[in-house]
Formats: structure tokens, C-alpha cells, sequence
């Protein structure tokens, strides 16, 4: 057992961990940054990095038994599969209670994190979002309003470099934003007839943490398609492709992956976060580190299950948890519900070059405005996009066989509009993560169990989504149109927020208005975990605004001798 | 090596009626199995399967199913991938194949006609169309019995094909690295769907 101290400690180097070491160290501070995860480097291990299909196992077909054995949970995922599996965590080894059950709790097993793997859409909140709370009473109030992070999206944005298009809709604020990627022939067509057809409804570009030019020393993206195998070009933001070297530039920089996080000492002298204690995954050694500062920033769940593990006589239900909040109002988007259809005959002789790795998106239009009707509280999006029906699945579903199913399939099929659903999630305390003592990990750390619900307001929203999305989509001329509704459990949005809440009253919330905790000022989480309500609207570009915004304070605080 | 076990194969399989498709796919310049993968088919089912997978994706003004390599990728799926009662399936549907030939020329699938080969997959496809028709009408109810054996050969077939570098590069067209995006692009310029 050894202490080693640093000014600062970052717990996670995903989106919100690299944001955190960036600033930090950029700021002058001493930082060490611990992952639990493997080392991945940049470029030289994105091994499934443009691997041609026949050069994958199996064509592509899954590794049903390895997956069915060790990754029942993370093989779920749509971007799981030989190209990708070794960024997931190992389910077998690194499990939770009930995997799947309530909750499936998709995680990174690396470096970097989900940075790696996300969607890359990248929205700003608006007041309808940080108002909402206080405006329904679901909640508690958001302590911060558009105005304080507003300054802070800008600082995000023009590092990390988002293409978009300015829609100048105060409830989906502008950005900082690179030329928009292109819509094809037919999601210009279908964005002229929703807007032609309804007043409340636009359809733009999705934002992209892509790049469309080069920006910071990174490359435009070259449309291959599948970003999650990783980008040696850098074109989409991770941890690797941006924040992690401009950290390691600035010389401050200690990483340690392996690195599994046990739990934080407190010293109720000092009434600080004293140590961060952690076990190294390869040769279970003990080792404290200390900081002046300790940013927890290992996910929604990942840095709630460390707080409740840090137990002492002051906090005997996990640190900072004098409110008793800590591990409730979990909350993840709505998702896996929306609406397709066809347009046979239209545009048949067009396709589209190269594969874009960002969607068309329809705003929110619901409850907007106080006159709507909707018989549910708060909102949804749309995020879809119109391709060729083609592929291996359509080569399946064409019937025949011979030379004329051959040459059938040189043609795609006709054009497909499929829009899908991110509805907003009430915060319920019900809805909640608990550790159980009696079934640990291998490091000796009690299992997450997960109690997770939709409540009526979702199930309203899901069929809103459904009801609207088939509208939309007639009345734009598409035929053969579906409503589906796919397997809803939580999680699958991997969106998962608000287990460890920001508010103004330390006995209702965990954190402050600059993610600090209530009763320990050199602790702040700044993850999906700070969240005190879910927007409808993708959350990592808030993560990363909040962290940046989290750091310059602390660093203010710490200057002036208050932490 | 492998060639000469081709042409050796070829001659054993197709005695003197080389005339269809199937034949002149047989002997051109592709492994039926290369003796690189591990397979638990005998010579006589690995025939089978190259002869169906050219069936099902032949040789026209492209290469075909078995210039791609879709046999060892079926004898690897099958022997590797496959669970043993896909497997059963499997062999089952072989079976029935060389009974129906049988039954109609006293000739296995390997031996018979053309015509009759053609009639053996075709009555298979039926009865994958009936099944679907009866799984679709019985409620939603989930069912516990097995994919017909067409819809498994047409699978790996395709599956083999589209993924295969001839497939991906020569039937359809492969873009790895577009360097830019065009959502409104003439088909008449590629004419063919891009490799997914």
C-alpha cells in the first residue's frame, strides 16, 4: 500500500474524464487520470478499423456462444461485433445483478470509453429542458438555467468541431457549428413536405461531433461508415482522436488504465475526499492516490456505484449522500419506437455516395408551446434517415434464386424513411441503482442491481412517437408505413442519467450548481450522474459543456485557497 | 494441388454431360474446396454444396458462387458455427434433396439432370414458402421448429457471396474510402448497390 498525490484526480476517460483531464491540466494542475479499462492507442489499436467484410470472422456472423457466454449484455448493442468487441466490457467478468433484466447497462472496457463507441449527435439544452423540472414539479429544480452553460457549449463546441445547421429554434439552440453534412435526394424531399405539411415541425441535419473539414490538427471525415471501430483519422471526437493529446501536451498528464476505481476515503477532519483507492485489474495491488481535487467521471452508474461503496461513519449510505438521493432517479431516453415506410417510384434512379455517419433529426414539437394538447408532460425527437433499401437483408427477403435474383439484386430497392423516437424520461426515485453486499466482483466490490421502470408518461410518450412518426410519413407520400415499438427495456438508450443529481438544496440532491458535492467540496461528478432531468436531447455534449464549466470553477475555488 | 483435385472431382461428379451453367462453373479456375478449411463434409455433400451454391448465385457475366469461395465458407459455417441441430437440418436437407432426385431418376443430386436438380431446390423453396405462410397465420405464437432448409442454403449462399472480396468488388461495388458524400448520385454511374 502506497500514496502517491497528484493536484488533481480524474476517475473515467470517456467523454466526460477526457474533458476533465484536458481542462485540468491545461489549467496547470497535476493530473492523474485512471481508467478501469485497457490501454487502447490511438490509431494503432482500431483494429477492426476498415476490415473489409470477407476479412471479418464468419462474414460477420456473430460469435453466438462466446457472446451468449461473456458478453450477454454488451453483444446487444448495435455497434458491437468483431470490429468492435474488444472496446466492450466483459459481462462475465465484470457483471451486474440481473444483467438485462430491468436495466441493460452497456459499458466500454477501455480507455476512452464509450467516446469510442457513441452516436456522435451532439445537441444543446435549452431553458425548456432546465425549466421543466420546476415548471411540472417532477423533480427537483435544475440549480443552473441556459444562460450559465451557454458560454461553456461554445467552449466544447470549437474544440471538439460539430457539423450542424443553424435552425435559429430557441428551444434547440445554435452552436458553434462546421458546414452541415448533406441530405440526399430524399430527405430534402421529405424535409419540404413535413415542413410544407405542418407548422410546428422542421427536419435539419443531425449535429455531428464529425468533422466536415479539418479543424485542431484533425482530419474531415472520409465517409467510410462505421465510426465505432475507430477513426485513425480523428474526423469523429473521442477521447483518443481529441482530448486525450491535447491533456498529454501540456506534460501534466499521469494515465493509468487497469485502473479499477474501489472507492473514495474521506477524512472527516478536513471534511475532503482524501484518497482514491484502487486495485490494479492485472495484479489485484492495492495503491491510494490523493488529489486536491477528484473528478468522478466513470459513467452514470459507474461513478454512482463508487460513491455508494465509499462508506464511513459520516456518509454510511455512500459519500456525499446526505440527501439519500444517491442511486435514485435513474433515467435513460425512451427508445426503440418510431415509424417507417417506403417511397416506391420516387427517386429511382438516385443514390448516395459514400456512407454518412450522422441522421436527419425532427425537433421537438411537443408541449413546445403551452396550448398543446398532449396528454403526456415534456417531449420527444426524431432521428431517422432515408436510404436504399438494400443489403444483406434485402438480398434475403427477395424471393428466387439463379441468375435473374443475381442481376435483381445490382438494384437497390426502393427508397426507406425510418424515424426513430428519443422521448424524455421523468426522474422517479423508484427508478434506481442499489449495490448488493452479498454478491461481489472479482475485485471484491459489491454488484450493481438495477430497479427500472417506463411509467405511464413514457408509455404515453412511446405511443405519441409512434402515432405522429406513421402520420408524418403518409402525409409525406410514403406507403406500406409501420409504427414499431421494439424492446423497451432502460438503458438500451444509453443515455443513462441522474443517479447522483445537481439542486440547490443539499437534503433533495447530491451536487451543487457546479457539480461539486454538497458536503465535500473537493469532490465533483461530472458525468451522465449530475443530471437532474433527461431532456429528450442528447446528453454528452451537456457532459461535456458541465465538466469544462465544473473544472474552471474548482480551479477558481482551489486559487483562492476555498477547497 | 488443389487444382488438380478440381478438375479430378469435376469429372467424377459430372461424368460426360458438361453443358449447363453449373458445369462450366465447376471447371472453371475456383475451389470447390480449397483444402484450407476444416470441414466435416464428405466429398460427395461438398459437391452438393458447390453445386447448390451455384445454383443459387451462378456465374453469368460475373463470377459466381463458387469462384467467390462460397463452398469453404459454407463447410467452414457448417462444421464451426453452425449448433448440432442446424447441423441436422443441414444434412437433412441434403438428404432430401438427393431423395427427391432419386425418386425421379434413380440418380443422386450430385448425378442427376440439371432439370431435375433445379425441380429438387425449387420443391425445397416451396416448402420454405409454406412454412412461413403457416408460421404467419398461427398468431404470433412463437414456434420451436426449425428453418427450412432452404432458407439456411440461401443464406449461406448469400451471406457467403455479398461478404466475399469477389462478391463485395466484382458483382456489387466496394467503396471503402469515398472521400466525400453525394446524397444525390446517378445509379447509371455505378450501376450496381454498394457493398454494405
Amino acid at each position: 500500500m502506497s500514496t502517491i498525490q497528484f493536484d488533481a484526480i480524474v476517475v473515467g476517460s470517456g467523454v466526460s474524464g477526457g474533458w476533465a483531464a484536458k481542462e485540468l491540466t491545461e489549467k496547470g494542475l497535476k493530473v492523474l487520470m485512471l481508467d478501469r479499462g485497457r490501454m487502447v492507442e490511438h490509431g494503432t489499436d482500431y483494429t477492426g478499423e476498415h476490415m473489409p467484410p470477407w476479412k471479418t470472422p464468419f462474414h460477420g456472423k456473430p460469435l453466438r456462444e462466446l457472446y451468449a457466454e461473456e458478453y450477454p449484455v454488451q453483444s446487444t448493442q448495435y455497434a458491437f461485433s468483431e470490429t468492435t468487441r474488444h472496446f466492450y466490457n466483459n459481462d462475465k467478468n465484470n457483471p451486474y445483478i440481473d444483467q438485462g433484466k430491468d436495466f441493460v447497462w452497456y459499458r466500454a472496457g477501455v480507455v476512452g470509453g464509450k467516446s469510442l463507441l457513441w452516436g456522435r449527435q451532439v445537441y444543446r439544452w435549452s431553458d425548456l429542458d432546465f425549466e421543466a423540472n420546476k415548471k411540472d414539479g417532477h423533480g427537483v429544480d435544475w440549480p443552473i438555467r441556459y444562460k450559465d452553460i451557454a458560454p461553456w457549449y461554445s467552449h466544447v463546441e470549437k474544440f471538439i468541431g460539430v457539423s450542424g445547421q443553424a435552425e435559429n429554434l430557441p428551444h434547440l439552440p445554435d452552436g458553434e457549428f462546421l458546414p452541415p453534412m448533406e441530405m440526399n435526394v430524399m430527405e430534402k424531399a421529405f424535409k419540404a413536405r413535413l415542413e410544407q405539411n405542418y407548422d410546428d415541425r422542421i427536419l435539419t441535419m443531425g449535429r455531428a461531433a464529425v468533422l466536415t473539414q479539418p479543424h485542431n490538427g484533425r482530419a474531415a471525415c472520409h465517409y467510410c461508415g462505421p465510426c465505432q471501430r475507430g477513426c485513425s483519422a480523428g474526423a469523429y471526437f473521442s477521447t483518443q482522436s481529441s482530448t486525450l493529446p491535447a491533456a498529454r501536451a501540456t506534460g501534466n498528464l499521469t494515465l493509468k488504465s487497469d485502473a479499477v476505481v474501489e472507492g473514495i476515503d474521506y477524512d472527516p477532519e478536513t471534511r475532503r475526499a482524501s484518497g482514491v483507492r484502487v486495485i490494479d485489474a492485472n495484479t489485484m495491488e492495492h495503491t491510494t492516490y490523493t488529489g486536491k481535487l477528484v473528478f468522478l467521471c466513470a459513467s452514470t452508474v459507474g461513478s454512482t456505484q463508487i460513491l455508494l461503496n465509499s462508506r464511513s461513519e459520516q456518509f454510511p449510505t455512500g459519500l456525499a449522500n446526505r440527501s439519500g438521493a444517491l442511486g435514485h432517479y435513474l433515467m435513460d431516453h425512451t427508445y426503440r419506437t418510431g415509424a417507417a415506410g417506403i417511397f416506391p417510384g420516387e427517386f429511382n434512379d438516385k443514390v448516395v455516395y459514400g456512407s454518412r455517419p450522422s441522421g436527419v433529426y425532427i425537433p421537438r414539437f411537443r408541449n413546445v408551446s403551452d396550448e398543446d394538447d398532449a396528454d403526456f408532460l415534456r417531449g420527444y425527437n426524431y432521428q431517422g434517415r432515408a436510404s436504399r433499401v438494400g443489403g444483406m437483408g434485402h438480398a434475403l427477403n427477395t424471393p428466387g434464386f439463379g441468375a435473374d435474383y443475381k442481376h435483381g439484386l445490382r438494384r437497390p430497392g426502393p427508397w426507406r424513411i425510418r424515424l426513430s423516437g428519443f422521448g424524455e424520461c421523468l426522474p422517479y426515485k423508484d427508478n434506481r441503482m442499489e449495490l448488493i453486499e452479498s454478491k461481489k466482483d472479482r475485485y471484491g466490490i459489491p454488484q450493481i442491481k438495477f430497479h427500472f421502470a417506463w411509467h405511464e408518461n413514457e408509455m404515453k410518450i412511446r405511443r405519441d412517437i409512434m402515432k405522429q412518426g406513421e402520420e408524418m410519413l403518409r402525409r409525406a407520400g410514403a406507403v406500406n408505413v409501420e409504427g414499431f415499438d421494439e424492446n423497451a427495456t432502460g438503458g438500451m438508450c444509453i443515455h443513462e442519467m441522474g443517479t447522483a443529481r445537481m439542486g440547490n438544496d443539499p437534503m433533495t440532491s447530491v451536487l451543487n450548481s457546479w457539480n461539486q458535492a454538497h458536503d465535500v467540496p473537493n469532490l465533483f461528478v461530472t458525468d451522465g450522474a449530475s443530471m437532474t432531468s433527461a431532456s429528450c436531447v442528447n446528453p454528452s455534449l451537456t457532459f461535456m459543456a458541465l465538466t469544462a464549466r465544473a473544472v474552471d470553477n474548482a480551479v477558481k475555488q482551489l486559487k483562492a485557497g476555498q477547497i | 494441388m488443389y487444382r488438380r483435385d478440381l478438375l479430378k472431382f469435376s469429372s467424377l461428379l459430372l461424368g460426360g454431360a458438361v453443358s449447363s451453367s453449373v458445369s462450366r462453373a465447376l471447371v472453371a479456375a475456383a475451389p470447390i474446396h480449397s483444402g484450407l478449411v476444416r470441414t466435416i463434409f464428405n466429398q460427395d455433400q461438398q459437391a452438393s454444396v458447390a453445386l447448390l451454391s451455384e445454383m443459387i448465385i451462378p456465374t453469368t457475366d460475373t463470377p459466381g458462387a463458387v469462384e467467390a469461395g462460397v463452398p469453404d465458407f459454407i463447410a467452414t459455417i457448417v462444421s464451426e458455427w453452425y449448433n448440432i441441430t442446424e447441423r441436422q437440418l443441414f444434412f437433412r436437407g441434403l438428404d432430401a434433396l438427393d431423395d427427391y432426385c432419386l425418386s425421379v431418376d434413380g440418380k443422386s443430386f450430385r448425378e442427376t439432370s440439371d432439370v431435375t436438380r433445379l425441380e429438387a431446390l425449387r420443391r425445397q423453396e416451396q416448402d420454405a414458402i409454406e412454412f412461413h405462410v403457416q408460421q404467419a397465420s398461427v398468431d404470433a405464437r412463437p414456434s420451436d421448429e426449425n428453418p427450412p432448409f432452404f432458407d439456411q442454403i440461401k443464406e449461406l449462399v448469400v451471406v457467403g457471396y455479398y461478404a466475399s472480396e469477389v462478391g463485395a468488388r466484382e458483382e456489387l461495388s466496394y467503396l471503402p474510402m469515398p472521400g466525400h458524400y453525394d446524397g444525390d448520385y446517378d445509379f447509371s454511374k455505378v450501376g450496381r448497390q454498394w457493398t454494405s
